[in-house]
């Protein structure tokens, strides 16, 4: 019982070592809500008018904290630089590392706090993910290497943004704006690294992009569908495949036909359609060559497509 | 459980009276542990951090009714959190969450990855069919590492129950595995089998 009682706990305490840390963010706006709401309850013992408060109160209470959070950072900000207000304006043209860049992340995000309309919100989500995906491709063609949490916040606006198209009343006309410019992106990041050795943060944001562009793809006509696949991924989390396949991904490069052969395989073994993700990344090193583009069998074609032209 | 400024008396009679740093520092000291609590039984980080707004705001609803603990603050702490996390998954449909919120880092294999994460699934899927009960206890006991009479006003009952629960939770859990175990080694002599 004893070393049974000791392999279960330890599979147990494996649980532990996986709990992500909380986002920093929503820790602090949590523990200041708390705090408002204690205050609240005490005012209520001596002062009725508070009860008045209502989920208003703490909406706006998140959006005071960030604006509260913004105008910290841009005091400090304008001591250093003996600036102004105007650093808020002059953050917009700043890149990731730069001391004025988190003042750009706020502001953004704030102002989307602030749009009420959601049509306007997803338009502005839209105008984001866009500056995100241009600060990559500034570091790229500047033969840097953007850094994970570059690629993750990344990951995250486009999350975000298919999120808010599927809040619209009508939301397919949004999908399919966001597939355009995410259409874009994925051609634009296989044009840079055309005839270069893939780096494993490539291949890495080409499986993402692709991913994505797959699940709407088949979203467009099912966007119950769609949300489900959102949902399954974050469940389980495994359809984004980094570093495994790069190997096989590059022997690939340069094969035309073997790669469709390969595909097929790879679908085969999976048993099915549910593990998408490596046939996404083959379909990718097909686009690469602009030979193979349109051939991966089955969902992934048109994406492959798009990266051949 | 120790608190930074104040004994665990003294905090309670604070909080009860509604003492806004009492109750912050119950809540910087206590709320980590809820997150982590909830996040092994929901797996999601949104989730859990709801789980910890909820369980907070419940027991300041409680104190300003003039009612909440007059001793063991923590343990009463998360059987609120407990309570929300059975609620949870009473409900009929699961809430629609997002996309994990980072990439995964290339230091760790996908295979790496996945395995480590079926295991937990598997561990966390076998947890959650124990009784809500032995759930409490045996999370309290061998990842809280708390001592049973603590667990005991936790769930509102006598040493020797919690001792009980502890045993019959265990016992449960471990044929939960074996059985999983067995299927999967009759899966897989079956594959091998046809693949001759």
């Amino acid at each position: 019982m004893k070393k049974d009682t000791n392999t279960i706990q330890s599979q147990m305490k494996n649980l532990d070592n996986n709990i992500p840390p909380r986002n920093p963010d929503k820790a602090y706006a949590a523990r200041v809500n708390f705090i408002r709401q204690a205050k609240i309850q005490r005012g209520n013992v001596t002062n009725p008018a508070f009860m008045r408060l209502t989920v208003w109160d703490r909406i706006t209470q998140l959006k005071e904290t960030k604006l509260m959070k913004l105008a910290g950072i841009v005091t400090i900000i304008a001591l250093l630089l003996g600036g102004t207000g105007a650093s808020v304006a002059a953050a917009q043209a700043s890149m990731p590392g730069d001391l004025l860049y988190p003042v750009k992340i706020l502001s953004e995000d704030i102002r989307l706090d602030l749009t009420a309309n959601e049509e306007n919100q997803f338009n502005l989500a839209m105008k984001f993910t866009q500056r995100r995906f241009d600060e990559i491709q500034t570091i790229l063609e500047e033969e840097g290497t953007p850094s994970e949490e570059m690629m993750a916040t990344y990951q995250n606006q486009i999350k975000h943004n298919l999120e808010l198209a599927l809040e619209l009343d009508e939301p397919e006309e949004a999908i399919e704006e966001f597939q355009g410019m995410l259409q874009n992106q994925n051609q634009i990041m296989t044009q840079l690294k055309n005839g270069e050795e893939v780096e494993p943060y490539q291949f890495q944001m080409q499986s993402m992009m692709q991913y994505h562009l797959e699940i709407i793809e088949k979203g467009v006509q099912n966007l119950q569908m769609l949300q489900e696949q959102l949902q399954h991924q974050y469940q389980f989390g495994e359809t984004i495949e980094p570093i495994q396949n790069q190997q096989q991904f590059q022997n690939e490069e340069g094969l035309g036909d073997q790669n469709k052969n390969n595909g097929q395989d790879e679908t085969n073994g999976n048993n099915g359609q549910e593990n998408q993700g490596p046939n996404t990344s083959d379909n990718g090193g097909n686009g690469s060559n602009g030979s193979g583009g349109g051939n991966g069998d089955g969902s992934g074609s048109g994406n492959g497509g798009g990266g051949g032209k | 459980m120790k608190y930074m400024t104040y004994t665990e008396t003294e905090l309670i009679t604070k909080a009860r009276q509604l003492d806004v740093d009492a109750l912050t520092e119950i809540y910087d000291e206590i709320s980590p542990g809820i997150y982590r609590y909830a996040y092994r039984l929901l797996g999601d980080q949104n989730l859990a951090e709801d789980c910890v707004s909820e369980t907070f705001s419940r027991f300041l609803n409680k104190l300003s009714e003039k009612k909440g603990p007059n001793q063991y603050l923590r343990a009463y702490l998360y059987r609120i959190a407990h309570n929300w996390i059975t609620d949870y998954y009473r409900r009929p449909l699961p809430e629609e969450s997002g996309l994990p919120e980072v990439l995964p880092s290339p230091a760790n294999s996908p295979e790496e990855l996945t395995s480590v994460h079926l295991e937990n699934e598997r561990i966390r899927k076998h947890i959650l069919t124990l009784p809500a009960l032995q759930q409490q206890v045996i999370l309290l006991k061998f990842l809280e590492e708390w001592d049973n009479k603590e667990i005991a006003k936790s769930i509102n009952k006598s040493v020797g129950a919690v001792k009980a629960i502890q045993n019959r939770g265990f016992k449960k859990l471990k044929s939960l595995l074996e059985e999983e175990n067995e299927k999967r080694y009759e899966y897989h002599s079956v594959t091998n089998e046809e693949l001759g």
